[in-house]
């Protein structure tokens, strides 16, 4: 979902959409498989609906990106959890002041207005910063899983 | 692809939402035409959304034992095993569930930490169900409440929105001698019948209470209590009386503040922890407070807070 909506508060909204459905219905799927097909269905439309209720937003993708990120992103092999477990990993080796920018850039209802003011930066020099860590722990995590894939 | 690539720059600019409509144009047109690039965008917005969701307890502050779990499957063959709420929780990865409110979010497995079910800040969930103990695991439910900012000299005591408590009561509910105002949340432990099953299992809540200055009454009190319940059965149509919880419960733990200081710059915290007999399958987190003095029945409340909710699933051996 964060894939296919741009911003983490509207894919925040969508997703509780979507949660509300699965919830409704997964007990009545019972192959994992299915569900996982059938819960990346749900996310895709609701995803497309988004879109198609704030109309041709020249902020956000087309549908065909959308719909080839959202099948590329079904189909991926990817294993989640082993993932999610690098990306903790390299969390953790994160100097201090670094991991502590994102945890607080990431705590619920932050502003980065504020947030910048708070640690004495331009909101841009924040942003920027915020994102180099990003592509760090992105590398990090690769790094992990590979060394993990050959092991 | 390579660290200094702009088009990462591209990317996290679209994904922090601040990206022009020509930014965007020329995104689009690179991810249209370069499969590495849309995988690279794929796995940047996977980690944003992973980094949004983790709550603090996972970022280094865990509430109970670290003691790995014994039962937990190796992670490499998890995937093998996953059943159908587990595979909802890796697919929620790339979705972005793992949002501190959502129900979905708390089945994501972690093998070696106490584990984050819940954490609860009102940011962006929809508004409580004013309909007594709700008969669904995501939502809050109890007595009429709201949303709500700053107010009455509360800050929420994180992030912008906390739950304000407003009547002891909601639409429909019988009347009955209830000065107290209610809110309840389901939570559902299915997905982690194994670590439970062998009765080490501990959970751990908390929640943040304060009251506002200028409301009718001159102070409240706070009370959390969590039960632990075998089945679905023992928490659905309790419209009416919920009490009746504590009769379907296997366990029960209750704590309250007699009285909250009268500062509202303060939140005051009441915590509590239960071991999970084996047979539970489901917690109901019960937060309550009332005015002091009561008020007279069926009274709007004023000035009643709560905020930051959190709860821990650990392990801790049982004493000898």
């Amino acid at each position: 979902m964060r894939s296919l909506v741009p911003t983490l508060e509207d894919s925040r909204e969508v997703m509780q959409e979507v949660a509300v459905v699965l919830w409704r219905k997964f007990e009545d799927i019972s192959k994992a498989e299915d569900f996982r097909r059938w819960a990346f269905g749900v996310a895709r439309l609701k995803a497309l609906d988004f879109h198609r209720k704030r109309g041709r937003d020249r902020h956000c993708f087309g549908t065909e990106l959308l719909e080839l990120l959202a099948s590329e992103a079904e189909q991926a092999d990817t294993d989640y959890d082993l993932e999610r477990q690098a990306l903790e990993e390299c969390l953790e080796k994160l100097p201090n002041p670094q991991r502590a920018l994102v945890e607080a850039a990431y705590a619920p209802g932050v502003r980065m207005d504020a947030l910048a003011k708070q640690s004495g930066r331009t909101a841009m020099s924040l942003y920027k910063t915020l994102h180099r860590i990003r592509i760090t722990l992105i590398q990090c995590t690769q790094k992990t899983l590979s060394m993990e894939g050959a092991r | 692809m390579n660290p200094d690539d702009p088009a990462w720059e591209l990317i996290g600019t679209y994904l922090g939402g601040s990206a022009s409509p020509e930014q965007t144009r020329q995104l689009e047109a690179l991810m249209l035409n370069d499969p590495k690039l849309r995988t690279a965008f794929l796995r940047y917005a996977r980690m944003d959304a992973v980094l949004a969701g983790q709550p603090p307890s996972a970022a280094g502050q865990p509430l109970l034992s670290e003691t790995p779990w014994e039962d937990t499957p190796k992670i490499r063959s998890a995937r093998l095993r996953l059943s159908p709420v587990a595979a909802a929780a890796a697919a929620g990865v790339v979705f972005g569930m793992f949002c501190s409110s959502m129900v979905l979010a708390y089945v994501a497995p972690v093998a070696s930490k106490a584990l984050g079910l819940l954490w609860e800040s009102f940011e962006t969930g929809p508004a409580p169900l004013a309909e007594g103990v709700p008969n669904e695991a995501s939502r809050w439910g109890g007595d009429d409440s709201e949303l709500v900012g700053m107010q009455q000299g509360v800050k929420p005591s994180t992030g912008s929105r906390m739950l304000r408590l407003r009547r002891p009561d909601f639409a429909g509910k019988p009347p009955a001698a209830s000065v107290r105002a209610d809110m309840y949340r389901v939570v559902d432990l299915r997905a982690h019948r194994q670590k439970i099953g062998h009765g080490e299992a501990m959970v751990q809540l908390s929640a943040l209470f304060n009251h506002g200055v200028s409301g009718k009454a001159l102070g409240s009190d706070g009370l959390i209590t969590l039960y632990a319940l075998p089945n679905a059965r023992a928490f659905t149509g309790l419209v009416p009386d919920d009490s009746r919880l504590s009769l379907g419960a296997v366990a029960m733990v209750r704590k309250s503040i007699a009285r909250l200081d009268d500062q509202p710059q303060t939140w005051e915290k009441l915590q509590v922890e239960l071991r999970l007999p084996a047979e539970t399958q489901f917690l109901v987190i019960h937060l309550g407070m009332k005015p002091l003095p009561p008020l007279a029945t069926g009274s709007e409340f004023d000035g009643l807070y709560v905020d930051d909710v959190r709860l821990t699933l650990g392990r801790r051996a049982a004493l000898p």
